[in-house]
C-alpha cells in the first residue's frame, strides 16, 4: 500500500505533531509581531509627546528630549526595517533630527567653551561666544517652527 | 554612517528578534573599535554612533528574556565618555588660533575621556560575556588589544 493511504497511528501522531508545531510557530510569530507593534507604537508616542512639550515651551532640556526620543525611535525602525518597513516615517524622523542638530550643537559647544575658556583668553573667545549664542537662539527658533508642522502620530 | 541592515528572515519570536539585532549591532561596534584605538575624531565618532545603537537595542530588549540592564548601563557610561570627547573635538575644530591655553586644556580633557572610553569598552565587553542573549562566539571574539583601568593600551 502507498504512503498516501497509509493512515497508521504513527503517521497520525506525526501529523498531529506537525500541526502542533505549525500552531506554535504561528503563535510565536504573532507574539513577535505583537511585541514589535506595541514597541513601535510606544516609542512613536514618546517622540510625539516630546515634540509637543517642546512646541509648548521650547527649552534646551525639551529639545534634548525630542532628540533622544527621535534617536531611539530611529534606531528601532532601522533595526526592524526588514520585518516592519516604514521608510516614510523613518525619513520624517531623520528630517526632524536634522532640523534640531544646529540648535543642540550650538548649545553644547557654547556651554563647553564657557566652562573651559582660560581667564586670560576670554577676550579672544568673546566673538565666538557671542556667535554661538546667536546661533543657538536662531536655530532653536527655526527648530520650533519646523517641528510645529511635523507629526509623528495620527 | 548607515547602520548595517539586520537580517530578520525566519524570525519566529521576540527573543530571536532581540538576538539578531544585538548580534548585528555588536558586530558593527567590533568592526569600528579600531577607531577607539586610533583616537582620531572620525573613527571615534563612528564608534560612538555604533555604541549608541547597541545601547538603545540593549535597553529596548531588557527584560524580554534576560536582564540586559548591566550591559546597557555600561554602554551608557561608555557613550558618555565618547560624547564628551566628541564635543571637545567639535570645539577644537572652531577654536580661534590665539587660544593656546584653552586649547591645551580642552585637548588634555579630550585625551582623558578617550582613555576612560578605552577602559569602559574593556569592561563592557567583559559584561557581555555573561549575557546569554549574546552568544559566547560573539562575545569571546575580543579584539587583540585591550585597555587597562587607567585607559592605557595593553598588549595581547
Amino acid at each position: 500500500m502507498g504512503r498516501r493511504g497509509d493512515l497508521t497511528s504513527d503517521r497520525i501522531l506525526r501529523e498531529g505533531r506537525y500541526k502542533y508545531f505549525c500552531r506554535t510557530l504561528a503563535r510565536n510569530e504573532r507574539t513577535a509581531v505583537k511585541w514589535l507593534s506595541r514597541t513601535v507604537a510606544k516609542e512613536r508616542r514618546a517622540l510625539e509627546g516630546a515634540r509637543r512639550r517642546f512646541i509648548s515651551k521650547p527649552t534646551e532640556k525639551r529639545l534634548h528630549a525630542v532628540r533622544t526620543a527621535g534617536r531611539r525611535f530611529r534606531s528601532l525602525l532601522e533595526d526592524v526595517a526588514e520585518l516592519a518597513p516604514s521608510a516614510k516615517l523613518l525619513r520624517r524622523v531623520k528630517r526632524a533630527a536634522e532640523q534640531t542638530d544646529a540648535a543642540r550643537d550650538a548649545a553644547i559647544i557654547l556651554r563647553l567653551l564657557e566652562s573651559s575658556v582660560d581667564p586670560g583668553e576670554r577676550h579672544v573667545a568673546q566673538p565666538l561666544l557671542a556667535e554661538l549664542s546667536a546661533r543657538e537662539t536662531e536655530a532653536t527658533r527655526l527648530a520650533h517652527r519646523r517641528l510645529r508642522r511635523t507629526r509623528f502620530t495620527g | 554612517m548607515k547602520p548595517e541592515p539586520v537580517l530578520l528572515r525566519g524570525v519566529t519570536d521576540s527573543t530571536e528578534l532581540a538576538r539578531r539585532v544585538l548580534h548585528t549591532r555588536l558586530r558593527e561596534i567590533r568592526h569600528l573599535a579600531g577607531g577607539l584605538e586610533q583616537r582620531e575624531p572620525r573613527g571615534l565618532h563612528a564608534f560612538r554612533i555604533a555604541c549608541k545603537r547597541f545601547r538603545y537595542a540593549l535597553e529596548r530588549f531588557d527584560g524580554l528574556e534576560t536582564p540586559l540592564e548591566a550591559p546597557a548601563k555600561s554602554f551608557a557610561l561608555l557613550q558618555d565618555a565618547l560624547g564628551e570627547a566628541h564635543d571637545r573635538d567639535v570645539l577644537l575644530s572652531i577654536l580661534p588660533g590665539a587660544m593656546a591655553q584653552t586649547e591645551y586644556r580642552i585637548r588634555t580633557e579630550r585625551e582623558a575621556y578617550v582613555d576612560r572610553a578605552g577602559a569602559l569598552w574593556t569592561q563592557a565587553q567583559e559584561l557581555l560575556l555573561d549575557c546569554p542573549l549574546i552568544s559566547f562566539e560573539e562575545a569571546s571574539n575580543h579584539s587583540s588589544e585591550s585597555f587597562g583601568p587607567d585607559g592605557a593600551k595593553n598588549k595581547a
